[in-house]
């Protein structure tokens, strides 16, 4: 009797454990199944992202503060100590830079007009919605951070986002009222760049730790690439706008050189979401352009005309005009 | 004993059978948090407490539920949606096999078994962020790993304070 109901005890447990076996399987099996789904649609469940970063996002500002405070308590006692020598050497550059700003007002006048005699159609940039980060997320293997405006701002993933030191990052999750963004050191992250001083183009690759790669081609054997140089957005790609500050190389013993981003990740502050900066082309049918006449029956024409105003003249669509023009435009800079 | 036997639906109760899925919870929304810090410098501290919770209240801990909190540990830190999913279950499972054939608790066995499993778990962190196509450097994972392992003993004293105060008051 008492064998018996020990028996059907025990195998009432072992059949338990056996069900319960078989519902982990079945669970770790749909875990699984939403990871090949990710795989082959990256979007899936985006929305749902959207809706958590929504909900938490009153947490992480309520959280930002004392990090914003320790921050800003941090700052303000650096700063009392760097004043002095910061103000001495600020003046001396001030005066250099306010020479070169004169210089640069009459190129730009200079430009302006150039762009006006070809016809030139520079794409606008547009601000989308302006709000503030949070710093990074602890999350290892992701470097990302949570803004404050979102889906019903406008804002929408893969927009560039500029803090106010630099470029921050681009969107890749939005909520209704908050988003999420890919900061520049993470590890997927690529911006095509150039170098202030000398123009050469190049990749600022994420590394999923505080610098950046720099992958560029070495272009002139003359010149080399310094600490200091300056990085900033080359508008290749189209996504992010020419012009803005990215990074500045602080390693040139590594191959690849590595550059610090100058929008600090551990504390963005506010920031502008734009849109991407050349809308993609809506293609219109057209005939393909009838071949050049030959060179020799016109020979004064094709001496006459400058060389930036063929490339406008052969490409009247507005946004390829604008993005090979520039480059020619910037290159003439000192 | 299953594990809806006697529910007679006193909060208290229900109270003391959430408590482990609300700490990984807490976890989760601590990990989710801005640090100003350059680096993700925070332990994993949901995966920790799904490990330590699988070994002190198997029962509250269940498959399923382990899978529940790592859906939503995918969504609050923005990985790819099933990650957390298939590791937090499949580190339960792992403990409550482990637990199946070794007799008796130490702090260093415990440690080390959890070292070994969080390690593990980091390297499929790794592996899977490049199978969903958001390829990741081990290095800033291994990091996590070693301030996870660290964060170990004073994360399985908390767990067992919540045990002995709510969870199992009389013991």
């Amino acid at each position: 009797m008492r064998g018996g109901r020990r028996t059907s005890f025990a195998r009432r447990d072992s059949n338990l454990a056996l069900l319960g076996a078989l519902v982990s399987g079945v669970i770790l099996a749909f875990a699984l199944l939403l990871l090949v789904i990710q795989r082959v649609n990256p979007e899936q469940g985006s929305r749902m992202r959207g809706a958590t970063l929504d909900a938490l996002s009153p947490l992480i500002s309520v959280a930002r503060a004392p990090a914003d405070a320790i921050r800003g308590i941090g700052g303000f006692f650096s700063d009392h100590w760097r004043v002095v020598q910061a103000n001495r050497r600020l003046e001396a550059e001030l005066a250099a830079a306010s020479v070169r700003a004169d210089k640069a007002d009459v190129l730009a006048l200079e430009l302006k007009r150039l762009e006006l005699l070809i016809g030139l159609r520079r794409p606008e940039r547009r601000l989308v919605a302006s709000g503030v980060a949070s710093s990074a997320s602890a999350t290892a293997g992701l470097r990302s951070a949570t803004i404050s405006v979102g889906a019903t701002d406008g804002v929408r993933p893969r927009m560039p986002v500029i803090a106010s030191d630099g470029l921050a990052g681009r969107v890749t999750d939005t909520g209704r009222g908050a988003a999420r963004i890919m900061l520049l050191t993470d590890a997927n992250s690529r911006v095509p760049v150039k170098v202030v001083r000398n123009g050469w183009a190049g990749l600022a690759v994420g590394t999923g730790g505080t610098l950046l790669d720099f992958a560029y081609d070495i272009v002139s054997g003359t010149d080399a690439l310094r600490v200091g140089d300056r990085l900033v957005t080359s508008g290749d790609g189209g996504l992010f706008p020419p012009g803005i500050p990215v990074a500045v190389i602080v390693r040139i013993d590594q191959n690849p050189p590595r550059a610090r981003p100058l929008a600090n990740p551990a504390g963005l502050g506010p920031i502008m979401v734009e849109a991407p900066w050349l809308p993609a082309p809506a293609l219109v049918p057209a005939t393909a352009a009838p071949s050049e006449p030959d060179l020799a029956v016109a020979p004064v024409a094709a001496a006459g005309s400058p060389a930036a105003g063929s490339p406008a003249a052969v490409l009247p669509t507005p946004g390829l005009a604008g993005a090979a023009v520039p480059v020619a435009a910037q290159a003439q800079r000192p | 004993m299953s594990l809806f036997d006697e529910d007679d639906g006193i909060p208290a109760d229900r109270v003391r059978r959430a408590m482990p899925a609300f700490t990984v919870v807490v976890g989760i929304l601590l990990m989710a948090l801005p640090v100003p810090l350059a680096w993700g410098a925070m332990p994993n501290l949901a995966l920790l407490l799904v490990i330590i919770w699988s070994s002190l209240q198997p029962r509250l801990m269940p498959a399923w539920g382990a899978f529940l909190l790592g859906l939503f540990a995918d969504l609050a830190s923005g990985l790819p949606f099933g990650l957390c999913a298939v590791l937090f279950p499949a580190a339960a499972i792992a403990v409550r096999l482990a637990d199946a054939r070794v007799e008796g608790h130490s702090l260093l066995i415990d440690w080390v078994f959890t070292g070994i499993l969080v390690i593990a778990v980091h390297a499929l962190i790794w592996q899977l962020l490049g199978f969903t196509g958001s390829a990741a450097p081990p290095g800033p994972l291994l990091a996590q790993a070693a301030i996870t392992i660290l964060a170990y003993p004073m994360v399985a004293a908390v767990a067992a304070r919540i045990q002995r105060r709510i969870i199992d008051p009389g013991f």
